[in-house]
């Protein structure tokens, strides 16, 4: 019998021992530790390996440049999280990052349904969380370690209606209705209520907003709806799959409305174009990063030459987000000169950068502060326009493609 | 009894040592609340698995939605304390009311039906359960968000609003509930439901003839399954502080609470536990090797393992881990003496004078066209014992089966006991005093043979431990005293017809059905099995015998039945009936003609 | 109006595709009484095939099944062998629920397999038919869900005569009725239960076909068409065959109509419940027999 207990004992301990043998978190004196909480796995895990590529490629750039200089040129060490796109997979990553990896900052986690719960566990440890993901509250919760570079979904809605409006002003027909179709997912609930209240705002009656169920095998009845309707402007916030399908259906059921916009997610996607070759001829949609920005900003389309000869790909939306993340952490620990997490915290909240050229500037704005919230309120999205298989960059005009013309209305070249 | 306290030891030893975990990684790594919340995901899981055992392991009913149950756990106490200010430690008991009466709910009309039927409906459930909370902003005025998911307010360490500042709170509450839950598992196992349980997982059938209601069982272990689902549902809202539809009743989240109790060991008490303690684990080191390179390969080990498991280990690591502990142990249960008094097998004065016990008449079943039985007419008198001849397909299993209510007649009636019987199930029949044997044997092969017995006396005995001696009784008349503590599955043809016997006798039938008691017997062990059976015929029982062996039918029956096609082509002593030119030709023929 | 014959012709047209996916995991059912979780991977996998079939053979998806069918049947019939053969054999008279849980397994199994060789990304097929429509009164059809339609009942008349006209047919029926007499009439019911798998994921091949020029591909592509596939084959009656085939229309135009007129997630709220109240109603299905 106590043989048997032993040997109980034993078994348990190997188990034990198995959860253990995360390789022993022994951060070197040298090394700076940056957590990269994103979906590695499941459904949206393209999307993490994007954003692995792009920290990969900017951590390798300050590495060989000899490391952060200010700190006796310690190395940079990324450290992953996968959240396989679950919020409770997203806090016990995070926890494991800070506790056991002790990372002094962390970015992350794209989906802002992971995210909201995520940063809130590195509020509680007081570490710095930079901040890919949109939802508007991540940064109003009066958190004093959560920060956000990019646009939330008020500024992405905004830029785009204003686009719209702007993009639509110097051409016929204009828009008097629209329609929403967004995915019933928290992103597509929130985007799509600030997008109805700026076309509102800007005389544009919307007949409805829908919220349609994520991945349907087929959404017809929902085009057949909007065709009723007659609106001029179609708005789409889907995922990849939803936007092929809403675009071919919308194609079959023979609704062309005048523009055909769509708040993000599925519709900026590389696979998207590769997709819907023609159908998407006219599509404007809102992004916060397009590789178009490089005619505008040199630099930049230097860098994602780089990206894409090392990975194949140029950068997305969101590899551009984590990128600018990691570039803030950077430039803050220079001033810092110390890893400790309150002077990193304090550095990062007094980063105040206005040039262009800077690397933090990869997501182009105006100028890059923080705000009490931690939210930049000068950051910007960007309005692009499929044309001929490519994004062209529209709106805004300080950094649209001096060539660029607007394709009015949707489907002008193939009608 | 030195077993039962040597495992109280052992669990009492565990707790122990689960309970002084924090402090010693306290000691050892300093605060490492990744290692605490590691653990706290193990018990979590193991807690659920367990939770879902109730139904799905024990009562052998796959839920696949009890991620609905889970949801509607920490929607309850979050609305609650964010809304009206009750404490989540309330609101816990609350959403486990809800949730069982709703799990009530959706598993009454299924456990009336058979097989995948519940798990579908339980998909279906919590399907819909997840995208009418997606779809919802507000209930009853309250705001919920949908699919945006609900925040709880973080209090800091408000031990009695449920949150705790790090993670060592947590585990302990954790702990407590996971003990909870195992000890609950553990009473049922050993309590008149789980016995009941056990044998409708084996054969629902066999247990319903038996006496068994098996929707009422299934339905208080779902009952209780239920519920503690949903407090395990609380804990998790309080844990994460942050619930979405999408999440918490995701399809992904009841097939893990599927998954680790089966790798564990499916119905066992403590397999949930060895289910989550492997699979946890390898989730968490999966995804620090190569969470960042090789896509869902913890899900790949998760698939692979169950497969593996359910071929070549379908009782899990459970007895594998028992094993460890006592390998040489011999036969865990003493074989019961056989008793001097042996049992009174029937009541011998017929209470209904002299009319007839069984009566049949015009009784008539189709199979979608295919005759079974046809306009068919008998009596049985009271101490009286009648066989059904006639050849394969000649439809004598069918009237059984239209005699015990497994299936329902098209035409026709059956009075037992002066009684007209109309849609009693198999279980209030057997109950009124029909009991039944099956050509085809069914012991409950997970339990032992003693076990076996014992669910067809729990019906009428007033404890487990009564329907223990009573069910020792049964095998020792039935020879099989010395074969007591062997599972089912390890007895011999003839033992398990034995084995039929003793189960059928205890539950006290005023009539028996005997479905071809020596089919498929070898002839060594045939005359033991007609000396019991004339055994049985002594003590003055009514009975009703399917035989194929002639022989055997009529030195037993004092009248035979004669079936060809679904009717009744002859009836009549036995030497008359045998030696019948028709009866010879019908049967003889077709048996000549077989083989 | 116009609306709602429009969505009703859509709904139709779709569900004609639900109903070729509810046919092969009837057919599965009928036979084994055993649901196969992993129908929505097999369906995934014949995706994948003729996806890999046109873009590196520019084999038509319309003729990819000639090379997919078999393939599926092969697998199909290999993984009855491998795994579910031992497990019926084990739990000869009983329900064998143990095969749903194994099926659970290997549809964990098959999709991260997908997912780890094929990534998470998502692939469309575009061929001459694919954004084909043409009227009828004013009613838009889409060609490539017309050959849905026009496939699945083509399967549906095929299979009609396979099982009631060929002896093969009638062993699979048999077997469905009851194995255990089946077993006694000399047929061998491991045989019949691969050919029912075999047959079932072949069909999955076909569906594939019909699917892939104007659906996208992803690894996860199976898991909504399996749950409207269950509902669908409870409505019609677990086992019948026309009862899959119609259910898939109903629950094509019930899916439409509420999409229409309240939203579409709502419909799915719809369907399960139709579903719950058939299995209290009517358990047997709008077509299914009661059986023993």
């Amino acid at each position: 019998m106590r043989h048997g207990m032993l040997r109980i004992a034993t078994v348990l301990g190997l188990v034990g021992l198995a959860t253990m043998w995360n390789p022993a978190p022994v951060g070197a004196a040298d090394e700076v530790r940056i957590g990269v909480v994103s979906p590695m796995t499941g459904p949206t895990a393209k999307f993490g390996q994007a954003q692995k590529n792009a920290l990969t490629m900017a951590a390798d750039d300050v590495n060989a440049a000899g490391g952060i200089k200010s700190l006796g040129g310690a190395k940079i060490k990324l450290v992953f999280g996968d959240t396989r796109g679950e919020a409770d997979t997203g806090v016990t990553e995070t926890e494991r990052l800070i506790t056991r990896e002790k990372v002094h900052a962390l970015i992350g986690a794209f989906q802002s349904g992971v995210g909201f719960p995520s940063s809130a566990m590195a509020e509680r440890h007081q570490v710095p969380w930079l901040t890919f993901g949109t939802f508007d509250k991540i940064t109003e919760r009066g958190f004093k370690y959560v920060f956000r570079a990019h646009a939330n979904d008020t500024i992405k809605a905004r830029t785009l209606i204003e686009g719209l409006v702007a993009l639509g002003k110097r051409a016929s027909p204009p828009i008097g209705s629209a329609v929403i179709l967004a995915e019933n997912t928290e992103w597509g609930k929130s985007v799509s209520d600030k997008q109805r209240g700026f076309l509102e705002r800007a005389g544009v009656k919307v007949h409805f907003v829908e919220n349609y169920p994520y991945a349907a095998p087929d959404l017809t009845s929902l085009i057949v709806k909007a065709k009723g309707v007659k609106p001029d402007l179609v708005v789409a916030d889907s995922y990849l799959g939803d936007a092929l399908l809403i675009t071919r259906q919308m194609h079959e059921q023979e609704l062309r409305p005048v523009a055909y916009a769509a708040g993000g997610g599925g519709h900026v996607q590389p696979d998207f174009l590769k997709n819907m070759a023609k159908l998407s001829d006219g599509i404007l949609a809102a992004t916060m990063w397009d590789a178009a920005v490089g005619k505008a900003v040199p630099w930049i389309a230097k860098e994602n030459e780089r990206h894409v000869a090392k990975f194949g790909a140029p950068f997305t939306e969101d590899s551009a987000g984590y990128y600018q993340a990691f570039q803030i952490i950077v430039d803050a620990l220079e001033r810092a000169k110390t890893t400790s997490a309150r002077e990193l915290r304090d550095a990062i909240a007094a980063t105040s950068i206005t040039d262009v050229n800077h690397k933090v500037m990869f997501l182009p704005y105006k100028a890059l502060r923080f705000d009490d919230t931690g939210q930049n309120p000068f950051a910007t999205a960007m309005v692009v326009q499929i044309q001929g298989g490519k994004f062209r960059l529209l709106y805004p005009e300080s950094i649209a493609e001096p060539d660029a013309r607007v394709v009015w209305p949707y489907l002008a070249t193939t009608r | 009894m030195t077993r039962l306290s040597a495992s109280v030891g052992l669990a009492l030893l565990s707790i122990v040592g689960a309970a002084l975990v924090p402090v010693a990684t306290r000691a050892l790594i300093g605060d490492d609340d990744y290692w605490l919340q590691v653990l706290i995901w193990v018990m979590f899981f193991a807690y659920l698995s367990a939770a879902w055992n109730l139904i799905g392991g024990f009562g052998g009913q796959y839920s696949i939605g009890h991620a609905g149950l889970l949801g509607i756990g920490a929607y309850t106490s979050s609305l609650l304390y964010v809304h009206a200010g009750v404490s989540p430690w309330l609101g816990m008991l609350a959403g486990g009311c809800l949730a069982a009466v709703v799990g009530g709910a959706i598993g009454y009309p299924c456990f009336r039906l058979r097989g995948a039927f519940f798990s579908l409906v339980t998909i279906a459930f919590a399907e819909m359960l997840r995208v009418g909370t997606e779809l919802t902003d507000s209930l009853f005025g309250l705001p919920i968000n949908g699919v945006r998911g609900f925040l709880l307010p973080v209090a800091g360490s408000r031990p009695a609003d449920f949150q705790f500042v790090g993670k060592r709170g947590y585990y302990y509450v954790m702990l407590g509930l996971l003990v909870i839950i195992l000890t609950v598992g553990w009473l049922v196992k050993r309590s008149r439901l789980g016995y009941y349980l056990a044998a409708i997982r084996d054969d629902e059938d066999a247990a319903a003839a038996l006496g068994v209601h098996p929707a009422r069982a299934k339905l208080l272990a779902m009952v209780l399954s239920s519920f503690f689902t949903a407090v395990g549902g609380t804990f998790y809202a309080q844990l994460i502080g942050f619930i979405t539809p999408t999440r918490t009743m995701s399809l992904d989240f009841s097939v893990q609470m599927v998954v680790m109790p089966v790798l564990g060991g499916i119905g066992t008490v403590l397999g949930p536990l060895w289910g989550a303690l492997v699979l946890v684990p390898i989730g968490e080191v999966t995804r620090a090797l190569w969470g960042g390179s090789l896509q869902g390969v913890h899900l790949i080990i998760y698939g692979a393992l169950l497969m593996l498991v359910i071929l070549k280990w379908p009782q899990g690591i459970d007895p594998w881990l028992r094993g460890l502990v006592a390998r040489r142990r011999e036969t865990p249960v003493a074989a019961q003496p056989a008793l001097a008094d042996a049992p009174v097998v029937a009541a011998r004065a017929s209470p209904d004078g002299g009319e007839a016990l069984l009566r049949v008449d015009g009784l008539s079943r189709s199979f979608g066209g295919a005759v079974g039985v046809r306009d068919l007419a008998f009596e049985v008198a009271p101490g009286e014992v009648v066989g059904i001849i006639g050849a394969n397909g000649a439809g004598k299993t069918t009237v059984f089966n239209l005699i015990t209510g497994a299936l329902a007649a098209d035409g026709g009636d059956v009075w037992f006991a002066g009684r007209r019987l109309g849609r009693e199930t198999p279980d209030a029949r057997s109950r009124l005093g029909i009991a039944r044997t099956f050509q085809i044997v069914r012991p409950f092969i997970g339990l032992t043979a003693l076990e076996n017995v014992m669910v067809a006396a729990l019906p009428r005995a007033a404890s487990v431990a009564e329907a223990r001696r009573e069910a020792g009784r049964w095998l020792a008349f039935a020879g099989l005293a010395h074969r007591a503590g062997v599972i089912a599955s390890g007895l011999s043809t003839g033992e398990r017809k034995r084995l039929e016997l003793a189960r059928a006798l205890a539950t006290r039938p005023r009539l028996l059905l005997l479905d071809e008691v020596t089919g498929g017997v070898d002839q060594r062990s045939l005359p033991g099995l007609v000396r019991l059976m004339q055994g049985i015929r002594a003590e003055g029982l009514t009975l009703l015998v399917i035989e194929h062996n002639l022989r055997v039918v009529t030195a037993l029956a004092d009248r035979l039945v004669v079936l060809h096609l679904g009717e009744k082509i002859r009836e009549g002593p036995p030497q008359a009936v045998v030696t019948d030119p028709a009866v010879v030709d019908v049967y003889v023929g077709a048996t000549v003609a077989r083989g | 109006m116009r609306g709602l014959a429009q969505a009703v012709t859509s709904g139709l047209l779709i569900g004609a595709v639900y109903g070729l996916i509810a046919l092969g995991l009837n057919i599965v059912f009928g036979t084994m009484r055993v649901v196969n979780f992993a129908q929505g991977t097999l369906l995934m996998a014949g995706m994948f095939m003729t996806y890999w079939l046109w873009e590196l053979g520019g084999v038509h998806p319309y003729i990819s099944p000639l090379v997919t069918a078999p393939l599926l049947f092969g697998l199909g019939f290999a993984v009855q062998h491998l795994f579910v053969s031992p497990l019926l054999a084990r739990e000869r008279a009983r329900e064998p629920m143990s095969v749903l849980l194994l099926t659970l397994g290997l549809a964990l199994v098959l999709e991260n397999v997908a997912l780890l060789f094929f990534s998470a990304d998502f692939k469309t097929v575009t061929t001459d038919v694919s954004m084909q429509t043409f009227k009828i009164a004013g009613l838009i059809v889409s060609v490539p869900r017309l050959v849905g339609l026009g496939a699945m009942v083509a399967t549906s008349l095929v299979l009609y005569l396979f099982f009631m006209h060929t002896d093969l047919g009638r062993a699979v029926r048999a077997t469905g009725q009851d194995r255990e007499v089946a077993r006694l009439m000399g047929i061998n019911d491991f045989r019949i239960y691969g050919v029912a798998y075999g047959l079932s994921a072949a069909m999955m091949g076909i569906a594939a076909a019909v699917l892939v020029p104007f659906f996208y591909i992803h690894p996860g592509v199976g898991t909504s068409f399996l749950l409207k596939a269950f509902v669908i084959v409870v409505l019609g009656g677990l086992g019948s065959m026309p009862g899959a085939a119609l259910g898939g229309l109903l629950v094509g135009v019930i899916e439409g109509a509420v999409a229409l007129w309240v939203q579409a997630a709502v419909a799915q709220i719809v369907l399960f419940a139709v579903f719950v109240a058939i299995l209290f109603v009517r358990p047997a299905g709008l077509l299914g027999v009661e059986r023993r």
